[in-house]
This record gives structure tokens, sequence and C-alpha cells, in this order.
């Protein structure tokens, strides 16, 4: 029975693993003084790690880590050597069958086979095509904010004297001026003189004497306060005194206070 | 158009007109320039508003009072406001007459024709209370008994805008009453080197056995150049001075604006817009016109407007001062530049 026994622990152990796959045994005693794996080689179908190794009587104990690269059946001896250098000679060591998934004679995967080409010049074609795209939809957005803008702000610039004045002079001459059309044109006719005189840096309440006593605005002011002011009818030639201010030059009479109360 | 009452006749035109003028020239030959502040002292009298005059000491504001007073023939009382003053001492008190065992009225000096209430912000808030209204109400009651104050009747105070340590402002609502609110400037200098001239001229008035250096008020001609009679007709004329409905749209929007300025966290009363209106009545009729124009409303709205405008914190903080507000006001209103 107890040669039985050698005679097992002589025989050497055989293990089996896929390609590549780790293939682990433990606890296989080896006679002889203690080995170490051997430098590794280029192109080995075997590599061998010595997890553990303890004394075992005159013999030691090895846990073996092997990857099999190669299919086939490969002994663990040849990937060993003794410590002391001494010759490693016969050896029950393990050995690995590693097995391939592979058909016979087939030594690499299949290629994935190649798909058809979805669209004209490629990715970078692609990527160049959005960035074209992207580039000019931004600008085509603020093209039309802008003009947007342009288009709001002309709706809201504050209008010109000369375009607040000249309705409400025809209708003054036609008599179909309102009470506040009347304060209003009466305001935009001294606003009209103030800036054409220079004089709007000078107090509105010195302006207005000054305006009364000039030659030239004077009459049509004193003739229009007449017309809004005076009890009765006073007799106003309204037509003749309006008649200058209706087709006032637009851009000589720019308007920028937005307070104002005209129109 | 405000036009309740028959229109201005050509010849009460011409009459108050010469009052007028005549009341200027006497005020003329005490006071020197000054010329706006006499015509807001009469638009005051003419339309029954009481007037505030900001200045510093010494700008003749007590002459001019005095001269006015005795040319129309006015009794005339000047309160010197301090910290100690009572509402009594302006208004009156019972007294106990001790040989009848009884109280007696004893009026105070407010029953007169024009009151100078000179500086008006020394005295205690109890004291401008009970003046402000008694101006507003034109009657106080002493005791149980109301009396009414005669007519007419005009205050004119007076505040130093410069030493302001132990003084009580007055608040908006007190100085709302006031109609115009007129800030002195110093005479100009030809105007100074005649007053410094008329000065130099007076004399020495003998007293008992002494002698007093004469002042402007020595001198002032006690005949009066219009009686009480034409002070009555002239204010009559005030109000037949027609406002047309283009002036009142003037005026409504002038106020209207004054509450939308960015700067003013509390813009003019409704009673701006009547103060306006009447005083611009009376400045027509000073510059010989039966109607009011715009030119009153500009020359006016200073004196009217600002003391009823408080400006925000934030544009105090940033230096804009009531008048830069008024400025653009009036720069937006006459659709002029605005102010930068």
């Amino acid at each position: 029975m107890l040669a039985w026994l050698c005679w097992l622990g002589l025989q050497a152990v055989q293990l089996e693993a896929p390609v590549g796959l780790t293939a682990r045994v433990g606890d296989v005693v080896l006679a002889g003084s203690e080995l170490e794996v051997a430098p590794l080689v280029k192109d080995s179908p075997l590599t061998v790690r010595i997890t553990r190794v303890a004394p075992h009587g005159d013999a030691f104990r090895y846990d073996f880590e092997l990857v099999g690269l190669e299919p086939g059946t490969h002994e663990l001896a040849p990937y060993l050597r003794r410590k002391d250098a001494s010759a490693i000679g016969e050896l029950a060591a393990p050995k690995l069958v590693v097995r391939t998934s592979l058909a016979d004679g087939q030594v690499l995967p299949h290629h994935p086979p190649a798909g058809p080409t979805v669209r004209f010049g490629g990715y970078t074609a692609l990527l160049w095509t959005a960035g074209v795209v992207w580039i000019v939809g931004l600008v085509a957005i603020l093209y039309a904010g802008r003009r947007r803008r342009a288009r709001e702000h002309a709706e809201q610039r504050p209008k010109t004297l000369a375009e607040r004045l000249e309705p409400l002079v025809r209708s003054a001459i036609a008599g179909e001026l309102g009470r506040s059309e009347r304060a209003a044109l009466e305001l935009g006719l001294v606003a009209y003189w103030t800036r054409r005189l220079g004089w709007e840096a000078e107090r509105p309440d010195h302006v207005l004497p000054k305006l009364r006593a000039h030659p030239e605005a004077g009459p049509l002011l004193v003739g229009l306060e007449q017309w809004l002011h005076a009890p009765g009818k006073p007799v106003v030639d309204l037509e003749a005194l309006l008649a200058p201010y209706r087709s006032l030059p637009a851009d000589a009479l720019t308007l920028e206070s937005a307070g104002t109360s005209l129109g | 158009m405000l036009q309740a009452h028959a229109p201005l006749s050509h010849e009460d035109f011409q009459k108050t007109e010469a009052f007028i003028q005549a009341v200027r020239a006497r005020v003329g030959t005490v006071v020197v320039g000054q010329d706006v502040v006499v015509e807001r002292l009469l638009i005051s009298l003419f339309t029954g508003g009481h007037l505030l005059l900001q200045g510093v000491p010494g700008l003749a504001k007590t002459l001019l009072v005095s001269v006015l007073s005795k040319s129309i023939d006015l009794d005339f009382a000047r309160v010197q406001f301090t910290i100690d003053l009572l509402p009594s001492d302006i208004i009156g008190a019972e007294i106990l007459d001790q040989r009848t065992n009884e109280f007696r009225v004893r009026k105070g000096p407010i029953f007169t024709n024009l009151l100078l209430a000179d500086e008006i912000n020394r005295a205690a808030p109890k004291v401008q209370s009970a003046l402000l209204e008694a101006m507003q109400e034109r009657k106080v009651t002493i005791g149980s008994t109301t009396f009414r104050l005669p007519a007419p009747f005009l205050v004119i105070a007076t505040q130093n805008p410069i030493e302001q340590a132990g003084t009580f402002e007055l608040p908006e609502a007190q100085l709302d009453r006031f109609m115009l609110v007129h800030r002195l400037d110093y005479p100009g200098r030809d105007e100074e080197r005649e007053i410094l001239v008329r000065n130099a001229a007076l004399g020495i008035q003998r007293q008992d056995k002494g002698a007093l250096v004469q002042t402007e008020f020595d001198v002032l001609n006690q005949e009066p150049v219009g009686s009480s009679v034409e002070l009555v007709a002239a204010m009559e004329a005030v109000h037949r001075v027609h406002v047309s409905e283009t002036f009142v749209e003037h005026v409504v929007d002038l106020v209207a604006r004054s509450r939308k300025h960015p700067a003013v966290a509390l813009g003019c009363s409704p009673r701006a817009g009547i103060s306006l209106v009447k005083a611009s009545r009376a400045r027509a009729l000073m510059h010989g016109r039966a109607y009011a124009i715009p030119e009153d409303l500009f020359a006016l709205a200073e004196d009217v407007m600002l003391h009823r405008m408080r400006l925000r914190y934030e544009s105090i903080a940033e230096g804009i001062t009531g008048r830069d507000v008024l400025a653009d006001l009036l720069r937006d209103f006459g659709g002029g530049a605005s102010r930068g």
C-alpha cells in the first residue's frame, strides 16, 4: 500500500486549461533541492509562476500558477531550474494540457466582417460638414437677431421734432387740433426755436422770454400764444403763421428727449 | 377754460396796471433791485397765497415787506421766531382782568394784514403748526371763541438756509401751505453800489437830547400809494385773467411729470397745479396781459414746485439738486435737450 502511495506521489499531475487562462495546482512535492522558475524566453508557449514554496522533508512542496499560450501538452520541468544550479534530473512535475476553442489548423481568430461604407467621405467629412452647418447657423441667428433689434430700434426711435410738428401744424391749419395737441404744438415750436437758436443749455425759464423777444421767433410765438391763450377769438392768420413749419428738415431737428409731450 | 368771472375790462385792466406800477415804484424808492421778489410779494398778495423767502440775512426782507405794507395802507406785524416762542405769543390768549375778575381776549400779532414771520424754522413745531393752521383756515380760536383773521391776510415767512443748528425744518406738508417759496439771491454789482450810495446819504435823526443814525426804515414814506379798495380791485382783476384750456393742459402735464421723474421720491401735489394757475394769473396781469401764457408757468415753476418735490436719497447722494430736476422737467416739457 505504501509503495502504491509512493508511486502515486511520483506520478505527474496533469492539468487542463484553455489558452490564456491560469491553471493552479498546489502542494506538489518535488524531490531534490529547491526549484525556481527559469527566465522567460521569447515566444514561450507556457509561463510558470511559483506562488509558494515550503520544505517537505528532503524535498520541497510547491504551489504553481500556469498559463498556457499554445494548445498542446506542456511539461513543466523545462521551465524550472535548481536554485543551487545543480542538474534538475528526473522530476515528477505536473503537465498542463492547454485546450483551444479554435478549429483545427486555425491559428488566428476570424477578422470581423467589413460593413458597408455608410456615408460619403467618412467620419472626418461628417465632422467638417457638421462644423460648417453649426457656424452658418450661428451666423444666421446672430444676423437675424441684429436685424430684428435694428427693426425694433427703428420702431421705438423717438420721432424727430419735424416728424412730430408737421402733422400738428397741418391739423392746426385745418382747425382739427385737440386740447393736448394744441399744447404739444406750442411746446414743440418752443423746442424748435430753442434748438435752432442753440439755446438748449440755458435755463428753460430764461429761454422763453428771450424767444418771445427774438425778431424771428418772437412774432410767431406771440401770435401762437394769442391764438391759444387769449380770450375770445383773436384775429390770427394761423395758416400764414404756421406755413414755414409745414415741411421742416427732419435731419436738422432730431429730438433726443424721449420725455417730450409731443405726439 | 377757467373763466368763471366776467372778462377783465380794459378800464379795470388799466387801473390795476397803474396800481401795480405805483406800488412797484414806491418799493423801488426804498429797496434797490429785487424786482422778482417784489413781483412774488405782489403775486402772493393778489392771490392770497403765503410766501416763504429763503435767503441769508441782510437782503432787505423785512424792509421790503414793511414798505409794501405802507404802500398799500395795510397793517403789518413782525414776529421773530425763537425756540421759546409759544403759540399764544402769535395767536393771542385769554388773560384774567383783575378789575372785572373776568377773562379777556388779547389778540396776538397774527391779527394783521401782513405778518412777517422771521426765521420761521427757529420756532418749535407746535408754534409752526399753530401758524400754518391759521394760514390755512384764516381763523383762530382763542379760548372758546373763534376769530376770523383780517382780510387780506398774508404771511411772509423767512428762513435762513445757512444756519441750521437749533432749527426745526418745516415738513413737506407744512411747506405745501406756502404757495410760493422764493430763494433770494444777492443783489447785482450795480444794485449793491446803489444800496451803498443810498445808505451813505442817510443822515442823523435827533431824538430827545441825543441822536440816532437813520436807517431805511426811518425814511419810509408813510403816505400809501394805493388803498385796500384798489388792492381788492386788483385781486378781482387777477381772478378775471383768462386761463386757456391749453394752459391748463401745460400745468397738468408739468405737475404729472414731476411725479414720474426718476430722481423724485415725492412729486408735486394737485395744490401745486392750483398754485401755478393762480400765480400765473397774477404774473400775467403784472406783465400787462389779460391771459396766462407758458412764460408765466416757466417763470413760476421753481417757486411753486421746488419745495413740493422730495428727491430720492440716491439722487441727493449723486449730487442732484431740486433745481437740476426742475430744469430737466422744463427742458423735457419744452422738448429741449435733456440734462447729461
